[in-house]
């Protein structure tokens, strides 16, 4: 798989995978796959960060990028439009794992360190088994909602929303299941070479939710704490955090930072032939 | 994450400065547009100039100002705002007003004036919440409101006769279509003011204030919520429901009932609408939230309709022997337990809480489960009340939630114990969890199974040592099987200077014969035999 995650420090928020079916000779069509899927961050794992924060989408698009010069073009019949009735199952792996000890210990902002030896990691698979087992029941729960709606490029895309809760977890759709299907425009003794298309994951500013802000020094987060203004503090915080975000992932490096309405690019992929 | 953006990161964590447009210097932004897209809920602005700040995400009613606050331009009604509330209770607070949903726009007191400007022209609900008193005179003359075929509501902050802490909705003719009365705590409380804001977006969801509270049962309702986590099962939610409504007196039968969105409600109907019985169901607004607008108690003694309820559930779900009986100031519900019947007396739930005037030998360190030799049913239960009912007095008592959590007929009281362990990882109330792990512990000890590097800490924890109240105790992890449960439990240590100590992590499992408590996780097979404690029937 062709994973161009650029962003690495948004792998964990927002992962995708797009691929395709071969082009039939004799309809130039192909079935486009896309497996995205939703997770909520942490962020600041590093030990040389001394802050750590939580980082998860509010609502995303999925939106299908076809280069210009490409001779492509997409099936509109074959478009899925309708919010599907399938339930996003969340395969989030990178906090389970660990033993939910040491992760909790960290929600529960206990340093790591004083742990000591008293929490084993992986101390048992039973005990991982079912944490895991825990996990995803509750995430079969989770829905999401997907509204189709083409942009001002007319390019297709897929709006993405929590259908319950606040935030984007899981995934929207079967990977299964082809979102649409491509056409190659080009008469068929033309086509030695494939094509390329992009699949990008894409949020505004504001979708952009930033929680759990922190010390990982304990002293230093209850002085934090203890202080006045601590809002004002953690709103501006959250901005820069913001800020910072959107400079690594705006489409266009020379945007007006003050728009409302910029866009980021969380995630973007190569369709895989 | 790169040095720099950490160590600007720092700044603004450290800064000596509340000052919004000074912060966003220290961050090496421009204070034009360094705040776009974030939420400013909360802030304070007080003394601050944000003229010329580019605040998207601050509404002027949810953030902290006074005189000398200078605001960016004012912002008309946003298109979305589908309700205008005005508060005139300076109590309001941030737990009524948090949250950021478009579709709402709250005025603080002082904005009185703001507040009828943007009435003017605006055709989506307009809110009032007054005290009575202030209603009548200022607003209900018609004055300052034209509210006539408006669809308008006012929040009455004032004592209702049948208030108790809950919510009570009355519908009054008067300029406003209907007056919801709320009792004036509410206002104290934060989970009040939540209620009161999820009632709102209840009645929003039903577009029509009018046919939400149609569907309201009586002229005078209640409401009642319960918070589940997203994975209970909806049985589990229904029944704490239950337990709610019977705590405050009324029953669930004929209520207007707000469900979770989820799928399993859909799915698991028969069960849960056999113990809620609504009239009328309408779609929640949260997969974790279920509310429910109840009627005015029409029986004599609502606790027979509670245990007629339970009782009929249980029997569909495959207890054996349950049954239920009323006579004589007494009302009880009947089940089996081994062959043994067992009679619960229903109890209300706060006289556990008064401790009798001698204390038992049991409250003096030696206080476990094996004590126990009654059971009783109480819907207005909190978990710190279990626990002193077993330490004071050897009793069990159990809710409707604590029953159902059970798929099979208990075969011991530890089955039920283990639901109610469950409960605790609901309930989230540190102290309830503490007094219960507390007596857990003295029943491993008493049976001999605790197998633990630190047992003389989970000793001294269980006997009550005062060095035992700095240790905090926190669900990590638990599950349920049949008729066992396992849970992880985290003792965070805090020395007496505050300063965190290592953690302690306990396993326990319990099953049908006791609990067991050791540093690796337990399986049923390893458990050692041990004394099996009989069902309380035959101690009876």
């Amino acid at each position: 798989m062709n994973q161009r995650n650029r962003k690495r420090s948004l792998a964990d928020v927002v992962g995708v995978e797009a691929w395709h079916d071969g082009f039939s000779a004799k309809s130039g069509k192909a079935k486009l796959h896309i497996d995205v899927v939703f997770g909520k961050a942490r962020m600041g794992s590093v030990p040389s960060d001394r802050v750590q924060f939580r980082l998860a989408l509010k609502q995303a698009e999925v939106v299908i990028v076809i280069p210009p010069g490409e001779p492509l073009g997409v099936d509109p019949a074959s478009v899925v439009r309708d919010a599907p009735e399938v339930k996003g199952v969340m395969t989030h792996r990178s906090e389970t794992e660990n033993g939910a000890a040491l992760d909790a210990g960290l929600r529960l902002g206990i340093d790591p360190a004083t742990l000591g030896g008293k929490v084993k990691l992986g101390a048992s698979a039973r005990r991982k088994t079912s944490q895991r087992q825990v996990l995803e029941s509750a995430a079969k729960l989770a829905g999401l909602e997907v509204k189709h709606m083409r942009n001002s490029e007319g390019e297709h895309r897929w709006i993405i929303g929590p259908g319950v809760g606040a935030l984007l977890d899981g995934r929207p759709w079967p990977s299964d299941k082809p979102r649409l299907k491509l056409v190659d425009r080009r008469a068929a003794s033309f086509r030695a070479l494939e094509p390329t298309v992009r699949v990008e994951v894409r949020c505004r500013r504001e979708d952009l939710e930033i929680i759990d802000i922190r010390f990982k020094d304990i002293a230093r987060q209850q002085a934090f704490l203890c202080r006045e203004g601590r809002r004002n503090r953690i709103a501006a915080a959250e901005a820069l955090i913001r800020s910072h975000l959107l400079q690594e992932g705006l489409i266009d490096p020379k945007a007006d930072l003050s728009d409302d309405f910029l866009e980021l690019t969380l995630a973007d992929t190569i369709v895989e032939g | 994450m790169s040095d720099d953006f950490m160590i600007r990161l720092e700044r603004i964590l450290e800064a000596d400065t509340i000052d919004l447009r000074r912060l966003a210097e220290i961050g090496g932004g421009d204070p034009a547009s360094f705040y776009v897209g974030t939420n400013l809920d909360g802030v304070d602005v007080r003394g601050q100039n944000l003229e010329g700040m580019k605040l998207t995400g601050l509404t002027p009613a949810r953030v902290r100002k006074d005189e000398d606050t200078q605001l960016p331009a004012e912002s008309p009604l946003e298109p979305a705002v589908e309700m205008i509330v005005l508060l005139t209770v300076e109590k309001a607070g941030p737990h009524f007003i948090q949250g950021q949903d478009p579709w709402v726009r709250f005025f603080a007191p002082h904005e009185e004036e703001a507040f009828f400007k943007a009435m003017e022209g605006f055709h989506g609900a307009v809110i009032i919440i007054a005290p009575r008193d202030k209603m009548t005179r200022a607003f209900s003359t018609g004055e300052r409101l034209n509210l006539v075929g408006r669809e308008s509501i006012c929040l009455a902050a004032d004592p209702l006769p049948a208030g108790g802490r809950n919510l009570v909705l009355a519908k009054e003719a008067g300029p406003f279509r209907h007056v919801i009365g709320v009792q004036s705590s509410i206002f104290n409380k934060g989970a009040l003011g939540v209620d009161l804001r999820l009632l709102l977006k209840l009645l929003r969801r039903s577009r029509h204030w009018e046919a939400a509270l149609h569907m309201a049962p009586d002229p005078v309702s209640y409401f009642a919520r319960v918070t589940t986590r997203r994975s209970s099962k909806p049985l589990e939610s229904a029944a704490a429901l239950f337990d709610r409504a019977a705590g405050m007196g009324l029953a669930t039968r004929d209520c207007m009932l707000f469900a979770p969105v989820r799928a399993a409600w859909a799915r698991d109907g028969n069960e849960w609408s056999r113990l809620i019985r609504p009239h009328a169901v309408s779609r929640g607004i949260d997969d974790r939230v279920l509310a429910a607008l109840l009627p005015s108690p029409r029986t004599m003694d609502p606790r027979e309709d509670y245990v007629a309820d339970l009782a009929e559930l249980l029997s569909s779900l495959g207890w054996p022997g349950i049954g239920s009986s009323h006579g004589e100031g007494r009302v009880e519900l009947l089940l089996r337990m081994r062959s043994h019947e067992v009679r619960l007396p229903v109890i209300n739930g706060a006289s556990l809480k008064e401790s009798p005037r001698a204390p038992s030998p049991t409250a003096r360190g030696q206080a476990h489960f094996g004590n126990v030799d009654r059971l009783v049913i109480s819907p207005d239960l909190s978990l710190r009340d279990v626990a002193t009912g077993v330490a004071f007095r050897q009793v069990l008592a159990l809710s409707a939630s604590d029953l159902v959590r059970s798929s099979s007929p208990p075969s011991s009281i530890w089955s039920l114990i283990g639901n109610q362990l469950g409960r605790l990882q609901d309930d989230g109330n540190a102290d309830a969890l503490l007094s219960y792990l507390r007596l857990l512990l003295a029943s491993a000890f008493d049976r001999g199974t605790v197998h633990h590097s630190d047992s003389d800490v989970l000793a001294k924890i269980a006997m009550g040592d005062s060095d035992a109240a700095h240790h905090n105790p926190r669900f990590l992890f638990y599950e349920r099987s049949g008729d066992t449960s396992r849970a992880l439990i985290a003792f965070l240590r805090f020395h007496r200077d505050r300063t965190p100590g290592p953690v302690l992590l306990l396993h326990l499992l319990i099953d049908d014969d006791g609990v067991a408590v050791s540093d690796e996780p337990l399986k049923r097979a390893e458990t050692p035999e041990a004394t099996r404690i009989d069902p309380p029937g035959q101690l009876l």
